[in-house]
């Protein structure tokens, strides 16, 4: 399994990162979401995990644009506070999950599993 | 927030500031959870065999107690946002003000890929307000400057006794297109703080205050 990490917070994705190879899977990371899409497209990815709230291009164009793209791409959505609404969008706009922070590593891998 | 009656816009900003603030907390903590679950899981690795590097142990204590010293920090300026209503009138040092200023609105500049410093005033300047909306002022004056900066793009927060009057400048804007020229702090809040606001050629903003006992 492939996993792309994407949060403007390097230090989260490059430590989950580090926290998955401990279970031996295998990921990349990156800091925005423009860099996360060059990625997505550039290779397969199983799953994409991705931060709502970045600077420039956020975590709900980027996931439609990886949609659209990459539709077999499935995609997990990080957010620090729900909203409703913001649930509703991400839902509608492909996503397979929408998890809050802080993230529980094996229930993320579970539910990657499932 | 415009057309909002005066006490919601105040409310309204409680609302932003407080939004913005606990967002970036919560990061901290989603930071704090990754490293203690990566120091489990190096534990558990070695009870399973694998050899403990200590290293990379004390490294993520340092890298915990360096996002509680952080979190605290950014506790630490909402506090004071809930205190700046404790007194209608006081003398505010405005130095203090602006590096808690600066502390509230980290998120929000990091947001749209700005940075924003400050420059300390060269000397102690002192204003006779009300903390919180002075807050409020500078908000919307930092809402100005970032509507013609662009991302990736840096502000520079001065402050001076210029002319009898405290002056506080946000520098780094380009110069505003005729959307951008509007957005400037609301009329009433201006009157409240006895202040002026002013856009200059190169982009900045300007906002000049009454200084204590002027």
């Amino acid at each position: 399994m492939r996993v792309l990490l994407v949060d403007d917070e390097e230090e989260l994705v490059t430590t989950l990162s580090e926290r998955l190879a401990l279970r031996d899977i295998e990921s990349d990371w990156a800091t925005s979401g423009e860099e996360g899409l060059r990625l997505a497209l550039a290779s397969h990815y199983d799953w994409v995990v991705l931060d709502l709230k970045m600077p420039g291009m956020g975590g709900l164009e980027t996931l439609r644009v990886i949609k659209r793209q990459r539709p077999d791409t499935q995609v997990m959505v990080l957010t620090g506070h729900s909203a409703e609404d913001e649930f509703e969008a991400v839902m509608r706009a492909g996503a397979s999950h929408y998890l809050l922070k802080p993230l529980d590593v094996d229930d993320l891998i579970a539910k990657m599993q499932a | 927030m415009a057309d909002a009656p005066e006490c919601s816009q105040e409310l309204a900003f409680f609302g932003q500031v407080t939004a913005s603030v606990t967002h970036e907390l919560k990061n901290y903590l989603a930071l704090i959870n990754e490293y203690n679950g990566l120091l489990c899981d190096l534990v558990m690795a070695h009870e399973m065999g694998r050899e403990l590097d200590l290293g990379r142990l004390k490294s993520l204590c340092g890298d915990i107690k360096r996002q509680v010293v952080a979190g605290g920090a950014v506790l630490d300026h909402l506090n004071g946002l809930a205190h700046s209503v404790d007194q209608q009138v006081r003398t505010v040092d405005l130095g203090r003000c602006l590096g808690l200023f600066v502390g509230l609105s980290r998120r929000s500049d990091a947001r749209q890929g700005v940075e924003l410093e400050l420059m300390p005033p060269p000397e102690a300047i002192s204003l006779r307000t009300q903390l919180f909306t002075l807050l409020r002022g500078l908000w919307q004056c930092l809402e100005a400057a970032l509507a013609a900066c662009p991302a990736g793009g840096r502000l520079t927060l001065e402050a001076a006794i210029e002319g009898g009057q405290a002056r506080l400048s946000l520098r780094g804007a380009t110069p505003a297109g005729p959307g951008q020229a509007a957005c400037a702090p609301a009329a009433a809040l201006l009157s409240a703080l006895g202040a002026s606001f002013s856009r200059q050629e190169d982009g900045s903003v300007r906002l000049c205050l009454p200084l204590d006992g002027a």
